[in-house]
């Protein structure tokens, strides 16, 4: 019942959302594999984007407002206490897994050609961070986690091995589990219960307003920053790839992969989705009187400059595989 | 269920003494708070905003670990707010509540049925009272705030828990909801001991056998019986619009 209540929470009434999200990955696999491009990838770089995207998405999860409300009525009654782990951490790991991390896989396949033993090492590297980001944020020993997600990083640029990987991650996952044994399922909430503090007062302003929301609205969604952070790197990615791929042949080709890749992935950032998530704000926007006129014209601003920084090194990396 | 009725409204059911609580250690939301609830009694809760009761609330129900107490126990022994073993005795409704989203009212209830390992009561009759019979196939989701809290006021009260805990009950809700939650309200010390926070004061003197004051993080006065009028709480509270 309770794996139930977070499934149809992050997967929707009838879990909709995972067949969307696979026949997307399908599309994106069979596009561009029947495209015939194709780019060298070292594992290593695989295990570790397979690790990170998972790490951060799950992290990003956990520590969202929706998730607080969402679990505050569950631990409000009797629950036990290694089924909420499983239930939690599980869907949530499942969630990130199809919706994220598969995204990037159906990329990097579709672009490379890698061994069974190779894909599963990265399935195991993105198992291994849905359960160790669990593990931080319950435990909450930095130094100790800290060290542990080295020595693992560490392992993946030090051993050539898809095995002796897939045995460390697989130990990894072991301890994470023993772990998890241990731990309060209280430690999931404790998280957001500082976030009251924040009622500290802040300066008034006399005049930019929106610039001043969107800047806290930023400062107080961190999660978002390195979201923001992602996609920007992935616009510097996408030239890279595209000069990679198909610049030598066709650079006109590759310069308008570059626009359109680099176009769709700064729409999604949550900067540019911010009104149209919000539906509070978007309200509240359209009751001012010129509403429309005195947010969005400060707002199309601050996405201006925003994406004019995010240009600098996309363009950079551009003229650089140009040249 | 027979010994529960027959308890006597005297014995003590939960008491808490030198409660402390804070989101931030250097500013303390509740100050040496300390109160008893008695078996079998409806108590309000009343302050104003920012007074500390729906962190009160929290520290009970396990969500707040920022606090320090010198003293709780249930019916004479020691307990910790997140024990299964207490949690089994108490539900609570939250002021604002956007979980089990996609959960209908009847999932939902079923849910809570099946946490707490007990039957609930009177299901039907409440949700022709609360006028909800239209809303309890519907995706919690989709329910306006007045009817999400519907459906966790109506679990709360079938589920009669030992104890329940009630927050802002009254926001969001209709006038003819409003009434019938009184009567609910009321009518709930046959089964356990009820308690809610308002900071409006006709929902505490229409329904309440004792009026707690929270001011500044802690109980300045306690009202009952004749006591409990407007105008004496009013007075209580140094103000005049509430």
């Amino acid at each position: 019942m309770m794996f139930k209540a977070f499934a149809k929470k992050l997967f929707g009434l009838r879990y909709g959302r995972i067949l969307r999200t696979v026949i997307i990955c399908v599309i994106i696999y069979m596009g561009i594999s029947s495209a015939g491009y194709e780019v060298a990838i070292a594992p290593r770089i695989l295990y570790l984007m397979s690790a990170v995207v998972t790490a951060v998405m799950m992290w990003q999860g956990m520590t969202s407002s929706d998730t607080e409300d969402y679990i505050r009525n569950m631990m409000m009654m009797p629950f036990d206490r290694k089924a909420f782990l499983a239930s939690y951490i599980g869907t949530l790991g499942i969630y990130v897994l199809l919706s994220k991390t598969l995204l990037v896989w159906a990329l990097v396949f579709a672009l490379t050609k890698f061994g069974l033993s190779v894909i599963l090492c990265s399935l195991c590297a993105a198992l291994c961070a849905v359960v160790m980001t669990g593990c931080f944020l319950a435990v909450r020993k930095r130094f100790l986690m800290i060290t542990w997600i080295v020595a693992v990083i560490g392992s993946v640029f030090l051993i050539d091995k898809a095995l002796i990987m897939i045995c460390i991650f697989g130990v990894c996952i072991l301890v994470s589990v023993l772990i998890f044994s241990g731990v309060d399922a209280y430690a999931f909430y404790d998280v957001f219960c500082n976030r009251g503090a924040g009622k500290s007062r802040v300066r008034g302003r006399k005049g930019g307003f929106v610039f001043t929301y969107l800047m806290r609205y930023m400062m107080t969604h961190k999660n978002y920053i390195i979201n923001t952070m992602f996609m920007w790197a992935f616009g510097v990615a996408i030239p890279v790839f595209s000069f990679a791929v198909i610049g030598r042949e066709d650079p006109e080709m590759s310069r308008m992969f570059v626009y359109l890749g680099y176009g769709l992935v700064v729409m999604n950032t949550p900067l540019c989705i911010l009104v149209s998530c919000d539906p509070d704000l978007e309200r509240g926007i359209r009751c001012l009187p010129k509403g429309g006129v005195s947010f969005f014209v400060p707002y199309g601003l601050f996405l201006f400059v925003n994406t004019c920084i995010n240009c600098c090194p996309t363009r950079a990396t551009g003229q650089a595989k140009d040249q | 269920m027979l010994q529960d009725k027959e308890r006597t409204m005297s014995e003590t059911l939960l008491e808490i003494n030198g409660l402390s609580a804070w989101y931030d250690p250097s500013k303390k939301v509740l100050k040496d708070l300390s109160l008893e609830l008695k078996e079998n009694e409806v108590v309000g809760l009343i302050g104003l905003n920012g007074a500390g009761k729906t962190t009160f609330l929290k520290v009970i129900t396990g969500l707040l670990k920022g606090y320090e107490i010198s003293g709780k126990t249930f019916r004479g022994e020691n307990i910790e707010f997140r024990d299964n073993s207490f949690k089994d005795k108490r539900y609570v409704v939250f002021a604002e509540d956007r979980s089990f989203q996609y959960f209908t009212f009847r999932d939902y209830i079923s849910y809570v049925s099946h946490a707490y390992r007990k039957e609930m009561h009177d299901v039907d009759e409440m949700i022709k009272g609360f006028h909800f019979e239209e809303y309890a196939d519907v995706l919690l989701k989709d329910l306006s705030t007045g009817n999400q809290k519907k459906a966790f006021l109506i679990t709360g009260f079938a589920l009669r828990p030992e104890i329940l805990l009630l927050d802002e009950p009254v926001n969001g809700l209709d006038f003819q909801s409003t009434e019938y939650l009184y009567s609910l309200i009321a009518g709930y010390k046959k089964y356990g001991t009820l308690l809610f926070s308002s900071h409006i004061l006709e929902s505490i003197t229409l329904t309440s056998d004792r009026v707690m004051v929270l001011e500044e993080g802690h109980i300045t006065s306690t009202f009952e019986g004749d006591q409990i009028n407007a105008t004496v709480i009013r007075e209580a509270l140094k103000y005049d619009d509430v």
